[in-house]
């Protein structure tokens, strides 16, 4: 599907947007540049306290790494997107919580630290929407993998420039993007730079 | 033995540690998984995370020696002893009735959700969210081939073994003996059991 580059919105590099979604709409995350997160947040346009859950998802696919095909769950266990394509290595995360302040402060930063809990707050208030509940995000492209059962282990994230995954809303919904502003541990390639991505929502 | 407490099998029951009191939850009869959850006992909206855990521990599965975190990654619970395999799980969230509803049943099924609520509510708490709980003795191992596909295996946990957890904060505590009778997580036979608990200290 070719999308125009006048249909492409920014997801500024270590800041948060949001948008809405009809269903049947088709949303592209595009990895413009390469190896950035994107945590993505989904919620009912009809009730926020439903929102798209990640462990919810673990049961309805049983695995924890979503792939072309398959649908996430809200936490009513119904479907809100499904991925539809994934030009990307396939390489995404839903075991990881959104970076704050804590996990900043934790890690040794001085003063605030964008993060993605604070950026999901405030793309929702751009769009008029009050926050009621901090879900964990769909970590598009973020590269944690399971070793022996139970290690997990950050890695540079794969996904090459221009790189993308799409998903198709399966009800109204709310969707929120953060260009994870992670650059103290190499989540985002080797030389943790925070980058922009983009995204399109078509019919 | 007279301190010990009861969580009837399918029902869920809450309670309340001070820091530093220590936790042991035994699996009475064997095989029974319990869903666990802590919240901080001044603010309702701070609990036990396992997305945040991960996070902090770097592992998926809890063991001696780790500290789970709170959504605001402050120090919650420590295990200190485990007699059992030490298998419990981080990535399943409670059973609800829309579980039971697309495993075919028609009827009311009793679920860790609900039992969350009752069990808050026993104690005149109010719950406002609800948490994905630890999965104490659950057995879902995660392969790295096919996308982490998991596995629903049954409950190694045996007769009397037991975890034990120390409080890192004045907390709110709540357990559900998991009514899960239809995927064999309680054991082949899917016998839902009764388990106990004892704080100390």
């Amino acid at each position: 599907m070719e999308v125009k580059l006048s249909d492409l919105k920014l997801i500024p590099a270590r800041r948060g947007v949001a948008d809405r979604m009809k269903k049947g709409q088709t949303l592209r995350v595009i990895n413009t540049l390469g190896l950035q997160v994107v945590d993505f947040w989904a919620f009912n346009a009809d009730d926020l306290s439903e929102p798209l859950s990640m462990e919810h998802t673990h049961v309805s696919l049983g695995k924890t790494i979503p792939e072309v095909g398959d649908s996430l769950v809200t936490n009513k266990r119904r479907p809100i997107v499904t991925l539809t394509a994934d030009t990307s290595p396939g390489i995404h995360d839903t075991l990881m919580a959104a970076c704050d302040i804590y996990r900043y402060q934790l890690l040794g930063a001085e003063g605030y630290h964008d993060n993605c809990t604070d950026n999901l707050g405030q793309a929702l208030d751009a769009i008029g929407v009050t926050r009621i509940n901090q879900p964990a995000p769909f970590n598009i492209f973020m590269n944690v993998p399971v070793s022996n059962g139970s290690t997990l282990t950050y890695f540079p994230a794969e996904a090459k420039p221009g790189d993308y995954l799409e998903l198709r809303a399966e009800m109204d919904c709310i969707v929120a993007f953060s260009a994870c502003p992670q650059d103290m541990i190499p989540i985002n390639g080797e030389a943790c730079i925070v980058q922009d991505a983009h995204y399109t929502i078509t019919d | 033995m007279s301190d010990l407490k009861l969580i009837p099998a399918r029902h869920g029951v809450a309670d309340r540690m001070k820091k530093g009191q220590t936790l042991k939850v035994i699996n009475t009869f064997g095989q029974q998984v319990i869903d666990f959850w802590a919240f901080a006992a001044h603010d309702m909206n701070e609990y036990m995370s396992m997305h945040h855990t991960h996070a902090a521990l770097l592992k998926i599965i809890p063991t001696v020696g780790d500290t789970l975190v709170t959504t605001k990654r402050r120090d919650i619970m420590t295990i200190i002893e485990d007699t059992t395999p030490g298998i419990h799980d981080t990535l399943m969230p409670s059973c609800d009735r829309y579980r039971y509803e697309q495993l075919g049943c028609t009827e009311y099924h009793m679920n860790c959700k609900d039992n969350l609520e009752v069990a808050l509510d026993k104690i005149d708490v109010e719950r406002l969210v609800h948490p994905a709980p630890l999965n104490l003795f659950m057995n879902i191992p995660v392969s790295p081939s096919d996308n982490n596909s998991i596995a629903w295996d049954g409950c190694p946990a045996g007769v009397g073994e037991y975890i034990t957890l120390r409080a890192e904060m004045d907390c709110i505590i709540a357990f559900s003996s998991c009514p899960q009778d239809i995927v064999p997580i309680n054991g082949p036979n899917c016998e839902i059991q009764d388990t106990h608990y004892l704080i100390e200290g």
